[in-house]
């Protein structure tokens, strides 16, 4: 870790605990917990209810997951700037592409927090009444925190372009509107260049009752994610440097 | 204020446009939703998932894509109406789907006829009497496409459908039921595109035998119509029969090779294998049995007969 | 009279303001990128096929507006405090309550600019495809459009009073699209539970607004089948619409009241 990164970090994680916007993403989760359960008040008298159930609510933790990484990631560095933080901070003798860095890592870490304390309950709700590889699991764990750090670079990127709200908006169209997009605009093929961190989501493959991914189609899966989260962050701090304050 | 990039970051640039070069690259060819078969693309499974009361409870809401734009479909066909699904699983073949499909377009150009087809079917906004919310329920119904669930239902021409099974299938080309249906509803306005529709599920699903089945159902009605309607038109038929022939058998070989050793009664096996894949496999061998006999000859007919019929003791000659 | 040249200054002031930023156009733009996405989708090269456009329009267009409408109104009011623009104000003898209602209808008018932009767009297109515009069904559907926007404006206000930004945003448009979920589990949950669960669910869905009343796009959709609404329901959903602002605008104008400058 590169010298200064530790603390910011720190800063970013207990701001991000503390602020209203984990109580109202506590809030939504509790909706999704509060359906989770009505669902089971209305009875699963089917096997397949029991997997769309298992689907939805997997799916949904995923997703909110995504939101909560997005959410603190694109009000960094604009806050630092709307709120005069800044000044302080790049006063000490940190790089701003180290910065940039530590408010990526920060955001990525709250998402995988929330992801991995939320993702339990929902194994614990759901009943699993038809057979699934849990190998597949294993792998849909391993590979969200890799999806939510291109997530965090996504947002990164855009508060770094775009005002705050605009930035939310663009990467939340980015995050969750890639995958649809690409596959359906197949006369595109320069779509292939939008960054789609829903591709590591494998709970479908999970729910369908696929095995798991190849030892090579899973490393490819992690190095191509990598290479995204590179590109995208690497270009956020390029234009920070650049950007004058 | 800004800061001059240190002499040692002057290669971030192109490293920054190298790794976005690549990872495009690698996003054509990474998909882990790249698989064949799954139960959300299992129409049997389908059948029992919507039919739950949890579907009930979910509205239109769904998270798989094939499963919303299926949804969709059924709410096209019903003027927007939404029902709690209804189409029986004898449906669910290639074979059957064209039956029941044929069902539907005696009513064509017939919207808001009063058939009793299907009537009592519940609505997914319930009718007065089951809905609590008084006046808001009221202008929910009014608002929204409703119809009385006692009365038949609206249906329909096909045509409107066929942008969905065009996007259904490129979002998932591994969706074999989408190329099925939709080619079925393309043939009733283009048979050619349908026939070029099922060829393209075939290079997506090389194994899928049901799309064989299809092809063949395409071009017996293909051989139907040319016989009926060109004055060289049993000639036509003549080379349209042996083609759909090779489509049946092609299918009849890829089912049995699929088709698991412990099928019951009610055509359920191990590995997914399920009621509709056994109708369909019986329709393969069957038609190709049929097929045999008149390009070929009885005693060829009788070769293939006893070929499936180990597998199938009810087929008869 | 002065009263409501006020009224009219600060709405004009915010619509102003929305239409100069680049959100709205951007908004519009990437919309319009979806809706050409979806046309350029060869169907079997058959013509005459508009319900496809016709859906994928409406829909898309319905959902940008409320996106437009939810990030205009959150930022409103709170902006007022954190930027301290809320001192000068307060200095004039202008009510509160005129210049929440003001702010209010200058994000209307700024939703109903961006509503145009897309009809401008909508218009010609079914024109092109040769298909039905079924004008009556169409202008009801953009007028519970309007109805629409200013309960989601209300609503808006009333969050971002009581959250962050960024949360109200998220919530404003959880509601937005959840609404229809939310109703329909409502219905389901209803008939499982005992008296005091059914009691809850009446509470909530006379407490939340209810946006799925405001979508007339399915009809509008199968405009072959579906006559256009009569006007005692059309009066009844512009009283519902009415109220339901009335009360959320009034909510966020007590707290914008009492908020400690």
């Amino acid at each position: 870790m590169r010298r200064g990164m530790g603390p910011i970090i720190r800063a970013t994680l207990l701001e991000a605990v503390r602020r209203r916007e984990m109580g109202v993403v506590l809030i939504l989760m509790g909706a999704m917990l509060a359906l989770l359960l009505a669902a089971r008040v209305v009875g699963l008298e089917r096997p397949a209810a029991g997997t769309l159930l298992l689907n939805l609510g997997l799916t949904l933790t995923v997703m909110a997951a995504h939101l909560v990484t997005l959410l603190v990631a694109a009000r960094q560095l604009p806050q630092e700037m709307e709120q005069r933080t800044l000044y302080p901070l790049l006063a000490r003798p940190i790089a701003r592409h180290v910065m940039v860095g530590a408010k990526w890592a920060a955001a990525a870490v709250v998402g995988t927090g929330f992801f991995y304390l939320f993702v339990l309950p929902v194994w614990w709700l759901v009943p699993r009444l038809e057979c699934y590889d849990s190998r597949t699991l294993v792998q849909l764990l391993v590979l969200q925190p890799p999806a939510l750090m291109l997530t965090a670079a996504i947002a990164i990127l855009t508060s770094v372009y775009l005002p705050r709200a605009l930035a939310v908006t663009v990467a939340l169209l980015v995050v969750f509107g890639t995958d649809y997009i690409v596959r359906w605009a197949t006369r595109w093929p320069v779509l292939v260049w939008i960054p789609n961190p829903m591709r590591l989501n494998l709970v479908l493959r999970y729910t369908d009752g696929i095995g798991p991914l190849s030892s090579v189609e899973f490393a490819a899966l992690a190095t191509w994610t990598l290479l995204w989260t590179a590109a995208l962050l690497g270009q956020a701090m390029l234009r920070f440097e650049r950007r004058p304050l | 204020m800004t800061t001059p990039r240190p002499r040692s970051r002057r290669w971030w640039p192109l490293a920054v446009w190298v790794a976005w070069l690549v990872a495009g690259i690698g996003s054509a060819r990474i998909d882990p939703a790249d698989y064949a078969g799954g139960r959300v693309r299992d129409e049997e499974e389908r059948i029992r998932r919507n039919s739950s009361a949890l579907a009930a409870m979910l509205g239109e809401f769904r998270t798989s894509i094939s499963d919303i734009m299926f949804i969709k479909t059924e709410r096209y066909l019903h003027g927007g109406v939404g029902y709690l699904p209804h189409h029986s699983e004898s449906a669910l073949t290639a074979e059957d789907l064209a039956d029941d499909v044929d069902a539907h377009q005696l009513e064509l150009g017939m919207p808001g006829d009063d058939e009793e087809e299907h009537a009592g079917v519940p609505t997914i906004i319930p009718p007065p009497h089951r809905d609590f919310r008084g006046w808001i329920g009221t202008l929910h119904r009014e608002v929204r496409p409703w119809r009385d669930p006692r009365r038949a239902h609206i249906h329909t021409d096909g045509r409107e459908l066929l942008p969905w099974f065009r996007v259904m299938t490129q979002v998932d080309p591994q969706y074999v039921r989408g190329y099925v249906a939709g080619a079925f509803w393309l043939a009733q306005v283009d048979r050619e595109a349908a026939l070029g529709f099922i060829t393209e599920g075939l290079q997506h699903n090389p194994d899928a035998f049901q799309l064989y089945v299809s092809l063949g159902l395409l071009r017996l009605r293909e051989a139907r119509a040319a016989a009926r309607d060109n004055e060289d038109g049993l000639a036509v038929a003549n080379t349209l029969w042996k083609l759909a022939r090779d489509d049946f058998r092609r299918a009849a070989a890829l089912a049995l090779a699929q088709r698991p050793d412990d099928v019951d009664d009610d055509g359920f096996g191990s590995g997914g294998w399920g009621r509709y894949h056994e109708n369909d496999a019986l329709t393969a061998a069957r038609m190709d049995y049929l097929l045999t006999r008149e390009t070929e000859g009885a005693s060829a007919a009788a070769a293939r007969l006893e070929r499936y019929r180990h597998v199938f003791p009810e087929l008869e000659p | 009279m002065k009263r409501g040249r006020a009224l009219w200054v600060i709405a004009r002031s915010v619509m102003l303001e929305a239409i100069r930023r680049k959100e709205i156009y951007l908004l519009v733009a990437a919309c319009l990128l979806l809706i050409g996405l979806a046309t350029s989708v060869d169907f079997f090269g058959l013509g005459g096929l508009v319900k496809f456009y016709r859906e994928t329009a409406l829909r898309l267009m319905g959902t940008f507006t409320a996106l437009a409408v939810v990030l205009l109104a959150v930022r409103q009011l709170p902006r007022e405090f954190e930027q301290r623009t809320i001192y000068p104000l307060l200095a004039r003898p202008l009510p509160r309550g005129l210049f929440v209602l003001g702010k209010g209808l200058g994000v209307l008018g700024a939703a109903l600019f961006c509503y145009a932009l897309f009809m401008l767009i909508y218009v010609p297109g079914m024109w092109y495809l040769e298909g039905d515009l079924a004008w009556r069904l169409l202008g009801q559907h953009i007028y519970l459009q309007v109805l629409q926007m200013g309960l989601l404006t209300s609503g808006a206000f009333l969050l971002s009073l009581l959250f962050s930004p960024d949360a109200a945003l998220t919530l404003g448009l959880l509601l937005y699209f959840a609404s229809g979920l939310i109703g329909q589990v409502a219905l389901t949950l209803y008939e499982l539970t005992n008296a005091a669960g059914r009691l809850l669910l009446y509470t909530a869905t006379y407490a939340l607004p209810q946006f799925v009343l405001f979508d007339l796009s399915g009809k509008v959709l199968h405009s072959e089948i579906w006559s256009p609404l009569s006007w005692p329901v059309m009066a009844a959903l512009t009283g519902y619409a009415m109220v339901y602002s009335g009360l959320y605008g009034w909510g966020a104008y007590a707290l914008f009241r009492r908020r400690p400058l």
